[in-house]
C-alpha cells in the first residue's frame, strides 16, 4: 500500500485487523482496518460492507470518522481516523479511580452519537468499552459498526446472535430477534455502570445462562408481571425467582444518587418503553 | 441464453413476438418438467396454478413454489459439487417456512396495519403501567442530564468547546426544538384534525415510535440525493424494454429466494443509479441485475443467499469472479452509499398512520411494484411516488377522492404535489403487462396478496 506507511497493529476489529498508519502526503496518522477477500468468500462481506455504508451515512463527532475505502478484488482497507486509546484501555489505565465529571463527559458523548445512530435508523449492535475510542481531547467516539445495521419502521426480525454477552441484553439472551433502539441502550446502562466504577463490569457473566443469572441476582428474576411474555422468547428458560440483594448504591458506590437513578431506569426490565422515553427527554435537551 | 438472449433480440429487433420464442429466464435445463415455454415467463403461470403444497405455500407467499422447489432439487444433485451451498439453501428456505408459522419478519401476508395486531407474537410488551414515564423519574433524569452536560462544560479533560458540544449532529435537525419541551416532543405535531399516530403507538417498541418522525423526516431529506438520471440515451446497448424485462426477472428471483421487498426495491435503486454512471453491454445486464440483488441482500437480509446461488439463477451465465468484480464496481461507483430512501418504506408509513387496511395497502404495493418496471418513474422522488400508489388505490377500490388530513400530514405532501403521478400510475394499470412481464400481476393475483392484481382498472378516475 503505498498512499499509507503502516506503524504497527493496534487490534482486531470484528472483521478485520486494524493497523495504526501513517499518510505519506499529509502526515496525518489513520486507522487502517484491513480485510482479505479470497476467491471462494462471498465478495465483500457483509459485515464490512454495513460497517462503509452505515459510517458514510453517519457523520457526527462521536462516531468514528471513515475517511476512505480502499478496495481491490484481493483486499478492502478502511481507512479511519486514528483515535490514541479505547474506553477498555483507559479503565485498565485508571487503578481503580475516575472522576465523576469524566464519569459524565463520556456517558454523554456516548449517548449523543447513540442517539445520532438510531436516529438516523441504524442499530450499532455492539457497544462495549473496546469499541468507544477516545482521544487526547477526552473525545469519545462509537466505533466498530461491523454489527450494526439498518432498521424499518416497524422493526423486522434481525439476527439474535448479537452484542458481545456482558453488554446483551436479556431478550437477546433469550433469543429475542425482534427488537428495537432498547438494544443499544441496554449496552449502554452496563457502560455506564463500568464507567461509574472505573472499569469492573456490571455482568461480566461466563456464558448465556450466567449472564442472565448475574442480571437476575441484581434486578430480581422477572416474572410474567413485570415481563409479559417473556416465557414465549425462542430461548426462554425459568429462572430461580432471586430477589434482589444488592442495591445499586452498593453495585455502583461511587455513583451519586442522581447517576443511580439514571442507570436503575436504565437496567429494569420494563425499560422497553420506559427508556424510549427517558431517552427522548434526553435528545431534547441535547439538541436544546 | 435465457434473459439474455431475450435482452438481445429485444435490443435487435424491439419486436416482443420472438421474444416469446425463447426460453424461461431459467434456462430450459431446469424447466424440463415445464413443455410451454414459448412465453418467457409461462412458468411461473403454469407453476401457479398446480400450487400442490398450497397449506405450507400459503404462508410461504411465494407463488412459484415450485420452481423454487425444482430450483433446491437441482440443487441436491448438484450436492457433489456444491454440498454446503444446498444444505444451507435448503435449510434456509425451512427455516424461514418455519419462522413464518410464528414471526411476522417476511410474511407480508402477516402484517396487519393496526399496530395492536403488528406483532402476533411480541418478546416484550410493555406493561400496562409504563404508557407514561413516571414524571418524577423523568424529571430526576432530566435533571442529571442537565447537571451532566453543564458540568461537562468545567470538565478536566480539556473539551475543546463546550458549546460544540450543544449542537447535536453536523447536519442541523430537521426540526425546531423549542426551549422548554413539556412533552419531550420535538416535532411540532400533527395539526388538531389528524391523530397522532406515533404517539398511539407509544406501546408499541416495534413502531420505534419515538423516532417514526425524525427517521422519516431524514429519509425525505435525503431521498433527493439519489434521484437516478435518465440513462437510456447514454445507453446504446439497454433499452426501456429490457430494463422492465430485467425488473420482472428481479421480481421473480425475490420471490424464489423469499427476500424482503425493501431488498427487491433496493436492488432496483442499485441497478438504475449503476446504469445512470456506467455504459455496460447488454449482455451484462443481468449480471448487474443479479449483482444489485445480491449487494442488497447483504445490506438488509438476515441470511443472504450466496454467490453460488445468484450465478445458478442466471443459468450459470456467468463467471464468479465476474460477479464479484462488477459488485466491487457497483459499490464504487455508488460511493458505498446503499442506505437509499425506498418508496416502499414511504408506502407503509403513510397506510400505517392512515390506518389504511390491509387489502389496500396490498393493492398500493401492488402498483407501486409494478411501476418498477417502467423506466419513467425512476427520476420522481420516492416518497411521492409511494404517495400517487396509496391515492390511486384509495380512489380506484374505494372511491376517494381526497387525500386526508392524516395523510397529507404523514407525506407532507397535498394532492396536487402527486397528481401528475396518478396518472401516470393510472395510464400504467389500464394497460395490462404484456406477456413477458407478468410477474408482479401473477404473484398479486394470489389469495395471499388478497388477488388485488384482480381488481378492475376504470377507464376514468373519478378525482
Amino acid at each position: 500500500m503505498q498512499k499509507y506507511e503502516k506503524l504497527e497493529k493496534i487490534g482486531e476489529g470484528t472483521y478485520g485487523t486494524v493497523f495504526k498508519a501513517k499518510n505519506r502526503e499529509t502526515q496525518e496518522i489513520v486507522a487502517l482496518k484491513r480485510v482479505r477477500l479470497d476467491d471462494d468468500d462471498e465478495g465483500v462481506p457483509s459485515s464490512a460492507l454495513r460497517e462503509i455504508c452505515l459510517l458514510k451515512e453517519l457523520k457526527h463527532k462521536n462516531i468514528v470518522r471513515l475517511h476512505d475505502v480502499l478496495h481491490s478484488e484481493r483486499k478492502l482497507t478502511l481507512v479511519f481516523e486514528h483515535c490514541d486509546q479505547d474506553l477498555k484501555k483507559y479503565f485498565d489505565s485508571l487503578n481503580g479511580e475516575i472522576d465523576p465529571d469524566i464519569v459524565k463527559a463520556f456517558m454523554f458523548q456516548l449517548l449523543r452519537g447513540l442517539e445520532f445512530c438510531h436516529s438516523k435508523n441504524v442499530l450499532h449492535r455492539d457497544l462495549k468499552p473496546q469499541n468507544l475510542l477516545i482521544n487526547k481531547n477526552g473525545e469519545l467516539k462509537l466505533a466498530d459498526f461491523g454489527l450494526a445495521r439498518a432498521f424499518g419502521i416497524p422493526v423486522r426480525c434481525y439476527s439474535a446472535e448479537v452484542v458481545t454477552l456482558w453488554y446483551r441484553p436479556p431478550d437477546v439472551l433469550f433469543g429475542a430477534k425482534i427488537y428495537n433502539t432498547s438494544i443499544d441502550m441496554w449496552s449502554a446502562g452496563c457502560i455506564f455502570a463500568e464507567l461509574a466504577n472505573a472499569g469492573r463490569p456490571l455482568f461480566p457473566g461466563s456464558d448465556v445462562d450466567d449472564q442472565l443469572k448475574r442480571i437476575f441476582k441484581l434486578l430480581g428474576t422477572p416474572t410474567e408481571e413485570t415481563w409479559p411474555s417473556m416465557s414465549a422468547l425462542p430461548d426462554y428458560k425459568p429462572f430461580p425467582p432471586y430477589q434482589p440483594t444488592m442495591t445499586l448504591a452498593q453495585v455502583c458506590p461511587k455513583l451519586n444518587s442522581k447517576g443511580r437513578d439514571l442507570l436503575q431506569v436504565k437496567c429494569i426490565f420494563r425499560c422497553f418503553l420506559h427508556l424510549l422515553n427517558i431517552f427522548k427527554v434526553k435528545r431534547i435537551l441535547l439538541l436544546r | 441464453m435465457s434473459l439474455r438472449s431475450t435482452l438481445h433480440k429485444i435490443k435487435n429487433q424491439e419486436n416482443l413476438q420472438h421474444v416469446s420464442q425463447n426460453k424461461s429466464v431459467f434456462g430450459a435445463s431446469k424447466l424440463n418438467k415445464i413443455t410451454k415455454t414459448d412465453k418467457i415467463k409461462s412458468t411461473f403461470g403454469v407453476k401457479r396454478k398446480n400450487d400442490e403444497n398450497s397449506g405450507i405455500v400459503a404462508k410461504k407467499r411465494s407463488a412459484c413454489a415450485d420452481v423454487t422447489n425444482a430450483l433446491e432439487k437441482n440443487m441436491v444433485l448438484k450436492a457433489k459439487s456444491n454440498s454446503k451451498m444446498c444444505f444451507e439453501k435448503q435449510k434456509l428456505s425451512l427455516k424461514v417456512k418455519n419462522q413464518n408459522a410464528s414471526f411476522p419478519s417476511r410474511g407480508e401476508s402477516k402484517e396487519n396495519v393496526p399496530p395492536e395486531n403488528m406483532h402476533p407474537k411480541k418478546t416484550n410488551k410493555p406493561t400496562k403501567n409504563i404508557e407514561k414515564p413516571d414524571p418524577i423519574e423523568e424529571e430526576v433524569l432530566e435533571e442529571s442530564i442537565l447537571v451532566l452536560s453543564q458540568e461537562m462544560k468545567m470538565n478536566k479533560i480539556s473539551l475543546e468547546e463546550s458549546s460544540a458540544y450543544m449542537t447535536a449532529s453536523e447536519e442541523s435537525p430537521s426540526y425546531v426544538v423549542k426551549k422548554h419541551v413539556e412533552n419531550a416532543q420535538p416535532n411540532t405535531g400533527p395539526p388538531p384534525d389528524v391523530e397522532d399516530f406515533d404517539k398511539a403507538c407509544d406501546n408499541d417498541p416495534f413502531s420505534v415510535s419515538h423516532y417514526a418522525m425524525d427517521i422519516f423526516n431524514y429519509y425525505k431529506e435525503r431521498e433527493m440525493m439519489f434521484s437516478a438520471e435518465k440513462y437510456v440515451n447514454r445507453q446504446p446497448d439497454i433499452s426501456k424494454t429490457m430494463r422492465s424485462i430485467l425488473v420482472d426477472w428481479m421480481v421473480e428471483v425475490q420471490e424464489s429466494f423469499e427476500l424482503n421487498h425493501e431488498t427487491l426495491y433496493l436492488a432496483v435503486k442499485l441497478v438504475d443509479l449503476y446504469l445512470g454512471k456506467v455504459t455496460i453491454k447488454k449482455d451484462h445486464l443481468q449480471l448487474v441485475g443479479a449483482t444489485s440483488i445480491f449487494v442488497a441482500c447483504k445490506f438488509d437480509e438476515r441470511t443472504p443467499p450466496c454467490i453460488d446461488d445468484f450465478l445458478y439463477i442466471c443459468d450459470d451465465a456467468y463467471k464468479r469472479r465476474e460477479l464479484i468484480l462488477l459488485e466491487i464496481d457497483i459499490l464504487k461507483k455508488l460511493k458505498y452509499d446503499l442506505g437509499i430512501p425506498l418508496s416502499y418504506r414511504f408506502l407503509r408509513r403513510y397506510a400505517r398512520a392512515g390506518k389504511i387496511n390491509m387489502e389496500i395497502l396490498t393493492f398500493a404495493r401492488y402498483i407501486l411494484e409494478r411501476s418498477l418496471l417502467e423506466y419513467d418513474f425512476i427520476e420522481i422522488r420516492d416518497s411521492i411516488t409511494a404517495a400517487a400508489a396509496l391515492f390511486i388505490a384509495l380512489a380506484i377500490k374505494n372511491g376517494v377522492k381526497e387525500w386526508s388530513a392524516t395523510l397529507q400530514y404523514y407525506s407532507g405532501y397535498v394532492l396536487d404535489d402527486f397528481y401528475h403521478v396518478v396518472h401516470m400510475l393510472h395510464e400504467m394499470l389500464r394497460q395490462p403487462p404484456k406477456d413477458h412481464l407478468k410477474t408482479i400481476k401473477n404473484k398479486y393475483s394470489h389469495k395471499i396478496f388478497h388477488e388485488v392484481a384482480k381488481i378492475p382498472i376504470p377507464d376514468r378516475l373519478a378525482i
